[in-house]
């Protein structure tokens, strides 16, 4: 049972990842690769379940069933607000792909770009919240248009919020000590997905504004 | 219990994880899906929807469905990371023992292998009553039993509830318990995301059994929109139950398809992987990009019942059509996930017991790839008759019959590897042959299904009913079947008992046949699925199915009886080698220690080398230190 | 091949070829439904024998290999040999799928001919999108061909004959010998219409015109099912009493239909129907 035997931590700190066996298969490294591999394979899955939503933009829309693909007196929504949830979404994945280089030598640096990266985020969940609130259609009174609208940016803005819980646990885990600091790449990795966000943001937005 | 001496195989949870402001445990669990759901049906309620309250259930069950995951523990991690509490990527011990650890969170593979088995045969168990009240009201070409609204509850609930076991009874207990041995690893690639895939079976299963208590629903496992729209709250519980389900289905694959690929030991190449794991790596990429599409359109589903946007009503925009595609775009692959997985186990165990290296490996493998790439393209051979694109039609009867080729590989491979061959009869050999005869009645009959113009007769009828049936019991079952016989002195440290299992053998092969094979000729005689009442002249052909169904569920309490009784009550410990097989499982001690390997292994050569006059063997185990 | 190879292969082959000529000439007497009461069950009831018959020596094949290897090739009792360490022969894995490749490419061949054969097609209630609204062959009806709009609802099918005034009736009469374009559509939910002996089935969906086509041949009556699940009363969504009758009695037929239609308004006759209230919520 020698590999099993608890080693005590290296460091003592609160949010240092207690690595208790001596295994290799646990090495952080290790971990690091995995989140990339599964990063990816976690984005292409994600690409399918937006590609549903996508799908079935283009086929209401293509059979406008009943002439009620956009309902008499619907109005589009308003392109600039659109606009502003878009750059708030590409904001925060920059901001955070920034703070995720800087890890490993500027911590505090990256600290800095994480909080601004949620803050982005918020406001972009916020101001989403506002159109919904202010549409200028009611789903409910049927139309193929306004379901796509609110469902594919809802399933979207559902991403969103879990995405900003996990930067939360991001920039907790960038203090000094972290688990950030152990797996830098796993950091850098989750960047990957808040580009992957804010390019179904954009995406979105030509489709649900412009098409 | 020799079932005990598991664990520890990947990382455990540390009391620092474990315990945070409640403990968290099942009971935990229960409680606070309890809360969960109230909370939910209030809020939802509270919305004040036009919707027959359809928000509130839907609510309630996604509420109850996350507080029951945050009172097993799966929040405590990422609360752990977000206030800075010391995290335990695994530990040395396990604070919980014996039957108590196999009923709460666990991150070792193995503990989450016997969880899934167990959860797999209990609710194929209550997916078999179904099908015995099912049989019992077709006694009579009128109602015997239930109403004809109950029956089709009765008919949806089978069908739900199998098309549950059918998508995780393989990947979930032999996938997770079995592939990282056979890739020479300690761990799985995430752990939580393995045990998570476990963890939304029982909530999916409870809120499926849920939905009698609001009327159930009359859908049937597809779901088709309008009358899906009609149903009552019941049919919220297929829309959460699969929303569970597919996203099970899909962190399943992210962890499996990881593991496969970057956790190979060395000298595990691609060419040597086993080729049961190729089948659970085929199965993984259909369940992690096909589940997304499932869940999409559930979603659209709950919005149209809750918030009342019209994604599936055609007299406001939307269309049943849009329901149709992406519930066959899933629903093509779905199938695949049960059988690829099943072929896995049979190309698997024929060479064993053949004693006879897998004949045209690479081979197999390309027809498990062909499959896989393939079933992205025929979904609509399921809407040869719906109206959708008919001119489309012939691309599709095309694709759809080019599947049979990577299929018939498959049974190419079985016959080189039978051929001139020192084989064994023993049990899990006998059901893989009872496969091989089952899925080709299940495959030819789907050669005259994909056939556009004979489709239009055979379309909804009892003949594709019987068809579907044979791949997935004759087939997947028996494969499953196999698999336990085969694997269960290694996960349970218990041999089944072998007279038990041969007797078994015949007689569920030959009630399931002579259940299933007159169910052709029910639809080729007039008899349309999901009915309650049929024609009177063929109570007699009615009759004799279920008579013979009754003795097939007989036969499966049989095999239920040997496994409780060779599980628990049999004391005396299996051998480490029963089957004197080369693959890598066999070559450790049972009971299984608590760490898979001391070191990991190097593979020196593949699972299948019989007859080589100087085997190497099939893996070093541990002579030389592992490279890091 | 060496001896023994070959003596297994060639007492294999023989027995295949002799039982599977048995069995082709068992599954050549077989008459299977749906019948010949029109051009479509008769290209059926070939269809579906001539599957069988294609089926009938593979299924031979499989069973006799497997049966034969399990009783020739076994494990003495209590040896624990090994078999011939072969790992596969490059050529039988081409020759295997190309077999099975040429009988796909049969098959599939088979059915597309029978689908050009046999035109088919869909309308969208909004025909401003032409790109889907002529999918198909739409428009290549036949002139003298007779039009029947079939308006499935929970439970029932109604039958509306728009050469005749938009008369309805509940039960779908045909005349014998005629060219018939059926419109299958729906005011609820999903439904599909199987007219069984006439071996045409089509989906019927709320606003989809689903277009099939229809060749009558023998007078006769005919049972009609509903083949998609459609709620409480779906098993008992079938009628009996459809039949084909020969153009003297159908003229004779619609006529009294017509006559004692004349009284009752019947809703404007229309290509689709949609259900109502057109407001969910409402
Ligand atoms: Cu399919
Ligand atoms: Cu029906």
């Amino acid at each position: 049972m020698s590999v099993d035997e608890p080693v005590p931590p290296p460091f003592a700190h609160r949010g240092m990842p207690t690595l208790t066996t001596r295994s290799p298969e646990w090495e952080p490294e290790v971990d690091a690769r995995l989140a990339r591999v599964g990063t990816r394979i976690w984005i292409v899955a994600d690409v399918f379940f937006f590609a549903a939503w996508f799908f079935a933009f283009f086929y209401l829309r293509a059979l406008n069933n009943n002439y009620d693909w956009l309902p008499a007196g619907t109005t589009h929504p308003t392109r600039a607000i659109g606009a502003i949830i878009v750059l708030l979404a590409i904001v925060a994945a920059g901001l955070y792909w920034a703070g995720a280089r800087a890890i490993v030598t500027q911590r505090a640096t990256a600290r800095l770009f994480f909080w601004l990266a949620l803050l982005a985020g918020v406001l972009c969940f916020v101001v989403q919240i506002y159109e919904f609130k202010n549409l200028g259609f009611d789903p409910q009174q049927g139309g193929g248009f306004p379901s796509v609208f609110i469902g594919l940016k809802g399933v979207w803005l559902f991403q969103l919020t879990g995405a900003m819980f996990w930067l939360a646990t991001q920039i907790a885990q960038a203090r000094p000590l972290g688990d950030a600091t152990i797996r830098p790449k796993s950091v850098v990795t989750f960047g990957n997905f808040m580009l992957f966000l804010a390019a179904i943001a954009l995406v979105s937005y030509v489709v649900l504004y412009f098409v | 219990m020799a079932t005990a001496t598991l664990g520890t195989g990947g990382p455990t949870l540390q009391a620092s994880e474990r315990q945070m402001v409640l403990p968290t445990n099942l009971l935990t669990g229960i409680v606070l899906a309890a809360v969960g759901y109230y909370v939910g049906v209030q809020i939802g309620n509270g919305f004040g929807f036009n919707d027959g309250l359809n928000t509130g259930v839907l609510l309630g069950y996604t509420f109850g469905s996350v507080m029951f995951l945050v009172g097993v523990g799966f929040a405590n991690y990422p609360l752990a990371r977000l206030f800075g509490w010391p995290i335990a990527p695994q530990s040395a011990g396990d604070e919980y023992r014996g039957a108590w650890r196999f009923l709460n969170l666990s991150l070792d593979h193995k503990v989450i292998g016997i969880q899934y088995l167990v959860a797999m045969l209990m609710a194929m168990f209550f997916g078999g009553i179904g099908a015995m009240l099912i049989r019992t009201n077709l006694l009579s070409p009128d109602q015997l039993v239930v109403p004809p609204d109950k029956y089709l509850v009765l008919v949806s609930m089978h069908s739900v509830m199998m098309i549950f076991v059918a998508s995780a009874a393989i990947v979930g207990p032999f996938g997770n318990f079995f592939v990282p041995y056979m890739i020479g690893t300690n761990r799985m690639a995430f752990p939580r995301l393995e045990a998570l895939s476990f963890w939304l079976v029982p909530p999916a299963i409870v809120i499926l059994l849920a939905a009698p208590l609001f009327g159930g629903f009359p859908t049937g496992w597809t779901g088709y929109a309008p009358l899906s729209e009609q149903a009552g709250q019941g049919f919220d519980s297929y829309i959460v139950g699969f929303a569970l389900i597919g996203t099970a289905l899909c962190v399943s694959g992210v962890n499996m398809l990881t593991t496969v690929i970057s956790l190979r030991a060395p000298g595990m190449t691609w060419t040597r992987l086993p080729i049961f794991v190729w089948g659970v790596f085929s199965a993984s990429i259909l369940g992690t990009f096909a589940a997304p599409i499932l869940a999409s359109a559930v979603i659209m589903q709950g919005f149209d019942r809750s918030m009342n946007t019209s994604f599936f009503i055609s007299s406001n925009g939307g269309s049943p059509y849009l329901w149709e595609n992406l519930f066959w775009f899933f629903g093509h692959p779905e199938v695949y996930i049960f059988i690829l997985p099943a072929f896995g186990i049979v190309m698997e165990l024929i060479p064993h017991f053949a004693r006879k290296p897998l004949w045209g490996y690479r081979t197999a493998v390309v027809g498990l790839l062909g499959v896989t790439l393939l079933s992205w393209f025929v979904w609509q051979h399921h809407l040869f008759v719906s109206g959708i694109a008919p001119a489309l039609r012939p691309f599709y009867m095309f694709s759809t019959e080019m599947i049979s080729i990577p299929t018939g590989i498959v049974f190419l491979v079985a016959f080189g590897t039978l051929w001139r061959a020192k084989i064994s009869m023993t049990v899990p050999m006998l059901f893989c042959l009872g496969f091989l005869f089952n899925f080709l009645i299940g495959g030819l009959s789907g050669v005259f299904l994909s056939d556009v113009p004979s489709d239009v007769t055979l379309h909804g009828s009892y003949f594709s009913m019987a068809h579907f049936h044979f791949t997935i019991v004759g087939g997947e079952i028996f494969a499953i079947v196999a698999a336990i016989y085969y694997w269960f002195p290694k996960m349970t440290g218990r041999m089944l008992n072998m007279t038990l299992g041969k007797i078994h053998f015949w007689w569920m092969m030959i009630a399931f046949n002579l259940a299933f094979m007159p169910l052709f000729a029910a639809g080729i005689l007039d008899m349309p699925r999901r009915v309650s009442t049929y024609a009177p002249s063929l109570q007699g052909l009615n009759d004799w199915v279920s008579f013979w169904a009754y003795l097939l569920f007989a036969s499966m309490l049989l095999f239920a009886v040997n496994v409780i009784w060779s599980w628990f009550f049999n004391p005396k410990v299996a051998p480490a080698d029963p089957w004197h097989v080369r693959s890598i499982e066999w070559t450790l001690p049972t009971p299984l220690p608590r760490r898979n390997f001391e070191r990991i292994p190097t593979f020196t050569s593949g699972p299948y080398d019989y007859g080589n006059p100087s085997p190497r063997p099939a893996a070093d185990l541990g002579s030389e230190p592992a490279p890091a | 091949m060496t001896g023994p190879t070959r003596t297994h292969a060639l007492r294999l082959l023989i027995a295949w070829a002799v039982l599977s000529v048995v069995g082709v000439l068992l599954a050549l007497q077989l008459r299977l439904p749906p019948g010949d009461q029109s051009q479509q069950s008769i290209d059926e009831s070939g269809l579906l024998q001539l599957m069988t018959v294609i089926s009938t020596p593979v299924f031979i094949g499989v069973v006799l290999f497997v049966l034969y290897s399990v009783v020739v090739f076994r494990q003495k009792r209590g040896a624990l040999e090994d078999g011939p360490p072969s790992y596969g022969n490059f050529r039988v894995q081409v020759a295997w799928v190309a077999i099975t490749a040429v009988i796909v490419l049969i098959l599939a061949g088979i059915g597309i001919g029978e689908l050009a054969g046999r035109a088919n097609g869909t309308n969208f209630a909004s025909s401003n999108q032409p790109s889907l609204a002529t999918t198909g062959s739409v428009g290549t009806t036949e002139a003298n061909a007779l039009q029947i709009q079939v308006i499935a609802q929970q439970w029932y099918f109604t039958y509306r004959y728009p050469d005749y005034a938009g008369v309805e009736s509940l039960h779908l009469m045909l005349p014998v010998n005629a060219n018939v374009v059926i419109h299958v559509t729906s005011t609820d939910i999903l439904h599909s219409w199987w007219a069984y002996e006439l071996g045409v089935k089509a989906d019927a969906n709320p606003g989809v015109d689903n277009i099939t086509y229809l060749t009558t041949l023998r007078t006769g009556s005919f049972t009609v099912r509903c083949a998609e699940l459609c709620g409480i009363w779906h098993g008992n969504m079938v009628d009996t009493n459809g039949a084909v009758v020969s153009q003297a009695d159908f003229a004779t037929w619609v006529a009294d239909l017509q006559k004692s239609s004349a009284n009752v308004t019947l809703p404007p006759y229309s290509q689709y129907y949609f259900p109502s209230p057109r407001v969910k919520g409402t």
